[in-house]
């Protein structure tokens, strides 16, 4: 059963780190594209990189939605995937994201007084912000102790 | 005011049991990393799983884990 928790875990690791660069990828790309007034070849290829983010973030959602389809029919393994440690850890991120998003909207309004842009980019950076700062932290406090 | 600093003893007992940290993570329904952290005492866990891991070695939980104050200078 530990085989498979181990795995599952380096899977969990695997589809966190790749819905935060496939989201980050798109996202780039989605505001690269704004009104920047770039070449046209350029415009194809930053828009063919955001596709290929935006399906690499899909593939992992799927990969997600079948690890919890898996686990739902284990309720013992998906204990024991969630255990207290794993709870604290998701915990602590999701305090640090908060105050990731808090200092992000801060800085959006300051620059936003200087140079005025789109609402919706301030709101896409602020999920992008959240996403990144909330799972990258998790990833952070979840990574392997060096004194095993 | 004292600073207190918990030890405990699971690498003994492990070994003492022959088990590996995944036979014990599997006994008490925790992950791998999870035992890992107790040992090295970076996370301090819950009284259940206190008591739990304390079942599991047949001794009590003041046997397993140690509190050692030492005066704050």
């Amino acid at each position: 059963m530990n085989a498979t928790k181990d795995e599952l875990d380096r899977s969990r690791r695997q589809v966190l780190l790749g819905i935060m660069i496939g989201y980050s990828v798109w996202l780039i790309a989605f505001l690269l594209l704004q009104d920047w007034r770039l070449p046209i070849w350029i415009d194809l290829a930053i828009l063919g990189l955001g596709l290929v983010g935006c399906g690499y973030w899909f593939f992992q959602l799927l990969r997600m939605l079948r690890m919890e389809k898996m686990l739902r029919r284990q309720p013992e393994l998906a204990d024991a995937m969630n255990d207290e440690y794993v709870q604290q850890k998701r915990w602590k991120a999701w305090k640090f994201a908060f105050i990731a998003i808090l200092v992000c909207q801060a800085v959006i309004i300051l620059v936003n007084l200087w140079i005025p842009f789109d609402a919706g980019i301030g709101a896409q950076l602020t999920i992008w912000v959240g996403v990144v700062s909330s799972i990258g932290s998790f990833l952070f406090y979840d990574r392997e102790s060096e004194d095993a | 005011m004292p600073e207190s600093r918990l030890h405990n003893s699971i690498k003994v007992q492990r070994a003492k049991h022959d088990l590996t940290q995944e036979q014990l993570a599997d006994r008490i329904g925790v992950t791998r990393k999870t035992i890992n952290t107790i040992e090295t005492g970076k996370y301090v866990p819950s009284t259940v799983l206190a008591l739990r891991l304390a079942r599991v070695f047949r001794i009590s939980v003041e046997e397993l884990f140690q509190l050692d104050e030492t005066e704050k200078e």
